[in-house]
């Protein structure tokens, strides 16, 4: 591809003047607030791959999905437009006319969203139940494995008065002869 | 040369979207040019439609001029495909077994790919264009040593899928939008048995921009930052908005508006609706009066293939701002020295303030620009390049 020949801008060296300006300000040390320009309610997912697993994270995302898993066909229409009174009165006249086609579909990404909610819940259910299971099974190690060492400490005592025992038997029998 | 045959899985006259765009413009150019072709697609009517319904009917049309071949799709199972599709649109990874499901329930013609073996001989070449569909993959393992991609990579978890390695891998060439999407192509497929080239995509640039038309038209006589295209969140139209409303609160004084042309629906805040100005769609001659009585056009979208916009506001000679993360945006501003770019919200206001206080900077950059898209992107250049391209492939 043929390179643009004029020269006299570079905008490289454009780049590097304003990231320097920017340094030498400390512009970056100030913390911006971005609340008063709101980005909408978009969902994201985000999903490394990786990581371990956010009990808080998936709580939300499932109280979420249980409190807005119905789609409304229903939106208030409105216009700042000039002659906006029109433009809203063609726009609803539109929205009775399609909801013959609109409606099924909305129906049935309700229907969707229904039975992917319960599975959540399910899933959530089961995580709860197995949380639950794996604290009693970590109880029930720990109270083990504190057993194991008293046992270990009556083993070491008992060895302990065996070969006291055992040394005091030798010593009789020496005796005796 | 035998007809050239070029393939995508749906073609009419008014289907939107870029490689669909992209195609007409090549096949309408090329035809134009006296080259034999035809279009080889399925009876689908379009991207957001049915990919198992038959909307055309079957044969031969013909479609401004051009002779378009029409095959009926097989029946798929839709639920089998959106399942795997969610996970590859959230970037996540999916087992072989899967990626062979994806390629079966996606949009399939097998009276395409019969057509394409039996007839063969009949080509000099097949050119598929974008990559993704399986009506590409399978068409290209019917006869690869005549097929050529255009395929308008970008960084998504589909083009990561090993399906696609065993037919890009053996196709005979490669024509790119962009040198980051060369890139991008030989660091994840190894293309040492194609021919690669960077073309470029066509630009209408027979016409006349007229600023103060844009401006007495729709009321607009302050400066202004404009937006054009689809307003989608994908495209980061949120982020611009931000920035610019982050702008305005550093910059009191400012009168300083931005200018939103095209599709969708944006959620302006309360407090900047008499500043950000949507216009919604609008006819091409006031697209074009736009760019050029612009400040500049901002694209801060970071999936960008090519960008016909920032060409659009470069014909009008005005500068451009894009994302950093957008290779392909990048790296067009440094070829040309027509645009800057920002990564975060100080650059995007110091990039700005740049171009708004260096007015003869600004107007050379648009120049630079305009002179790089005549050169590189008329469709007289293109349709050059293509039958350039075309000729040396069916002569090795």
């Amino acid at each position: 591809m043929e390179e643009n020949t004029n020269m006299n801008i570079d905008v490289t060296k454009i780049m590097e003047e304003i990231r320097a300006d920017i340094d030498a300000r400390g512009l970056r040390d100030e913390v911006l607030s971005f609340e008063e320009i709101p980005m909408p309610q978009q969902a994201t997912v985000v999903d490394s791959g990786t990581g371990p697993f956010n009990n808080d994270e998936f709580m939300d995302s499932n109280m979420y999905m249980n409190r807005c898993f119905q789609v409304q066909t229903w939106q208030p229409i409105k216009s700042n437009r000039p002659l906006g009174f029109l433009i809203i009165f063609f726009k609803k006249i539109i929205r009775k006319l399609i909801r013959f086609f609109i409606d099924p579909i909305v129906n049935e990404q309700n229907d969707f969203n229904a039975n992917t909610t319960r599975s959540m819940n399910q899933v959530r259910n089961y995580i709860h139940e197995t949380s639950t299971k794996n604290t009693q099974t970590e109880d029930a190690v720990k109270a083990m494995q504190l057993r194991m060492e008293t046992m270990s400490r009556e083993i070491t005592e008992l060895n302990r008065k065996v070969a006291a025992l055992e040394e005091e038997n030798r010593s009789l029998r020496k005796d005796a002869e | 040369m035998k007809k050239l045959a070029f393939i995508i899985p749906w073609y009419a006259a008014n289907i939107t979207g870029g490689a669909e765009s992209e195609l007409r413009g090549i096949v309408g150019h090329l035809s134009k040019a006296g080259v034999d072709l035809e279009v080889l697609t399925t009876c689908v009517k379009q991207f957001n439609s049915d990919w198992g319904a038959n909307f055309y009917p079957e044969g031969i049309d013909d479609v401004n001029g051009v002779t378009v071949r029409r095959f009926p799709v097989r029946r798929r199972d839709a639920a089998k495909f959106d399942a795997i599709n969610i996970r590859l649109m959230n970037n996540q990874q999916v087992s072989k077994e899967e990626e062979q499901t994806f390629m079966e329930e996606f949009v399939n013609s097998p009276a395409l790919y019969k057509y394409i073996r039996e007839h063969k001989d009949d080509y000099a070449l097949f050119i598929y264009i974008p990559y993704m569909f399986s009506t590409n993959y399978y068409g290209i393992l019917e006869c690869p040593e005549k097929s050529v991609m255009i395929p308008c990579f970008h960084e998504e978890a589909y083009i990561h899928m090993d399906i696609y390695k065993k037919a890009f891998e053996s196709v005979r060439g490669m024509i790119y939008l962009a040198k980051p999407e060369h890139d991008l192509a030989n660091r994840v497929f190894d293309l040492s048995g194609a021919k690669q080239a960077v073309l470029g995509a066509g630009v209408d640039t027979e016409f006349e921009s007229h600023p103060e038309h844009f401006r007495e038209k729709f009321g607009i006589q302050e400066p202004f930052i404009l937006y054009a295209g689809r307003k989608d969140v994908g495209k980061n139209i949120y982020l611009l908005i931000q920035y610019y409303g982050m702008y305005l609160k550093r910059h009191p004084e400012s009168d300083l508006k931005l200018v939103l042309i095209g599709g969708g629906e944006v959620t302006i805040p309360e407090h900047l609706k008499d500043r950000i100005i949507d216009l919604g769609f609008v006819d091409l001659q006031d697209k074009h009066d736009a760019c050029a009585a612009a400040s500049l056009l901002c694209n801060p979208s970071i999936h960008e293939s090519f960008s016909i916009v920032i060409m659009e506001s470069w014909l009008g000679e005005r500068p451009v701002m894009v994302h950093e993360d957008c290779a392909v945006t990048q790296n067009f501003c440094r070829e040309t020295n027509g645009g800057l770019w920002f990564k975060d919200y100080y650059e995007f206001e110091g990039g700005l303030d740049y171009l708004l206080t260096h007015e003869e900077i600004a107007k050379q950059m648009g120049r630079n620009g305009r002179e790089y898209v005549l050169q590189n992107f008329s469709w007289d250049v293109i349709v050059d390049k293509l039958m350039t391209f075309f000729k040396e492939l069916t002569q090795e």
